[in-house]
């Protein structure tokens, strides 16, 4: 029994090119129709693929505020200089601590002096009534929760009287971001779903409209394999294509959103240099657009294909 | 080259299409499948191509009971033989060259080394020249033709023909019943399903004579 002429590797890549070529006049052919379902398919796949760049950079951006951010610790009245000092070092040793300032009490005088306006005021005092303080910044990724605990231990010391950050905002930020980044996943499952289905009905389609090509292929002795590569073929165009929409879609969102999150940061008293989809990213948009397209053809090939048989 | 033993279907309707046939057809013969309408004659040329299975009864092609092969087998096994039809099936969105092509790139041929051997079936069917024109350009009698040079393409031992000179004209029946007649010549084996009992006398092989799915007479 024959059971096929064994290919060399450049007649199999021969016969995969002529297939694919095929494929590709096919999608010319339904010009209309196949551009309407790769735009469909492309805008399904950019609005998580947005929120997923916007979210990597909100991300980012936060990181850089986190380095702005500052923890306050002041100091008991008894503490000296040296002790402060030696404190200091002990603390830059956590790894929580990128780095560490010690004021000493007249600093914070003529820190408080030069800021709150009350310089002849102070004048007046026979003593300083300012602690020293020890000003501390976390490492950039530090989570709410690490510094609530780090918080915590500090003002457990008997060196300290008060251990404080102005963390609150960083906090929902962090909140914003999670809830974001599970958006993300969440849309990105859906609409890819979305994708393979599309992919899956609009190959189904297909096979029924080359029905009669079908049996013809089946009577001369076409095996299941030969039958299904061009439609695998063309699921797999579909979502190549639709993944470079994607990648276009996403750089004119981002574009067009640009000048407002600027306005947004701004309204922080912060900066945000908005960073658009890299290269990379965008091959692996591509590969996985295409992968979808490909398994939404597979099942449709599968499910569709063993019913068609000569009569 | 064919034997039948004891063949019989019966479609789920209860209908009898063939009743317990004994039949074998030699390397290198050619036979006549002849009958009335509904006597039988398309059903076992459709159990001899596997389109369809048989209910009782073994078939045997080049010592392989064929009623055993599982269905990943079926295309290979279709690929060893040549099918031609009364509607020719060709698919009309490829030129003539890419539907004598088919079966070759189905059995693996690469695109560039299929060439010589498509034109040599197009030549021998007398559509040389007409590589790359469409279907739909061409006379019934020639899109037989085309059909023909499709299932020779892959050089079968075994080609089944159902009525392929059904919608053609006499002349031009003629002219394809001498290309069977030439390649039964050649050692083909061939079994051919009509009505058109002119030709049949005119070439005087073997006929296969069904009725209500008995096997009449065979000489």
């Amino acid at each position: 029994m024959n059971t096929g002429q064994a290919l060399s590797f450049s007649g199999w890549v021969q016969a995969h090119a002529h297939v694919a070529r095929d494929s590709l006049a096919r999608l010319r052919v339904n010009g209309l129709s196949s551009l309407l379902t790769i735009l469909m398919m492309g805008c399904a796949l950019s609005l998580p693929t947005t929120l997923w760049v916007l979210t990597q950079n909100a991300t980012l951006a936060s990181h850089d505020w986190q380095r702005q951010f500052s923890l306050t610790l002041y100091l008991s009245q008894r503490i000296n200089e040296r002790q402060g000092e030696q404190l200091l070092a002990e603390l830059k040793r956590d790894p929580l601590v990128e780095r560490g300032e010690y004021l000493a009490p007249k600093d914070t005088l003529a820190e408080f002096r030069e800021y709150s306006g009350f310089g002849r005021a102070l004048d007046l005092l026979e003593d300083n009534p300012l602690p020293a303080v020890i000003v501390l910044w976390p490492k950039p990724g530090t989570d709410a929760a690490q510094l609530e605990a780090f918080l915590a231990k500090q003002h457990a010391r008997t060196e300290i009287d008060l251990a404080q950050a102005d963390s609150d905002w960083l906090e929902r930020l962090s909140a914003l971001l999670e809830f974001g980044t599970r958006l993300v996943q969440i849309m990105g499952i859906m609409l890819g779903l979305t994708v393979i289905l599309v992919v899956a009905n609009t190959i189904r389609l297909n096979i029924e409209s080359r029905r009669e090509e079908i049996v013809v292929m089946k009577l001369i002795g076409a095996p299941d394999g030969f039958i299904q590569r061009p439609f695998l073929y063309s699921g797999t165009l579909y979502g190549l294509l639709s993944g470079v929409v994607a990648c276009l879609g996403v750089a004119l969102t981002l574009n067009a959103l640009t000048p407002h999150l600027d306005a947004l940061a701004a309204s922080y008293g912060r900066e945000m240099d908005l960073q658009g989809l890299v290269f990379v990213d965008g091959l692996k948009l591509v590969g996985l657009a295409a992968l979808m397209g490909w398994v939404g053809a597979w099942q449709s090939v599968w499910r569709n294909l063993r019913h068609i048989e000569p009569e | 080259m064919l034997e039948l033993r004891g063949v019989s279907k019966q479609y789920a309707d209860g209908q009898v299409a063939l009743d317990h046939i004994d039949l074998t057809l030699g390397e290198g013969e050619m036979a006549f499948l002849t009958g009335h309408s509904g006597a039988g004659k398309s059903t076992l040329l459709k159990l001899i191509a596997l389109i369809e299975r048989p209910s009782q009864g073994r078939i045997i092609v080049n010592g392989t009971d064929i009623g055993r092969l599982p269905r990943g087998h079926i295309p290979y096994y279709r690929q060893n033989i040549g099918l031609i039809f009364q509607n020719v099936q060709l698919l009309h969105d490829r030129s003539v060259f890419d539907n004598v092509a088919l079966p070759l790139l189905i059995q693996g041929f690469s695109p560039r080394d299929l060439g010589n051997r498509v034109r040599a079936a197009l030549d021998t069917v007398g559509l040389l020249g007409m590589e790359n024109k469409a279907p739909v350009q061409l006379s019934g009698g020639e899109q037989q033709r085309v059909g023909i040079a499709r299932a020779l393409v892959v050089r079968p031992r075994l080609i089944l023909a159902d009525e392929p000179t059904g919608n053609l004209d006499p002349a031009l029946s003629a002219d394809i019943m001498g290309l069977f007649g030439r390649f039964n010549e050649l050692g083909v084996s061939l079994m051919i399903a009509t009505h058109d009992i002119d030709l049949i006398t005119r070439l005087n092989k073997r006929r296969i004579v069904l009725s209500r799915g008995l096997l009449e007479a065979s000489a």
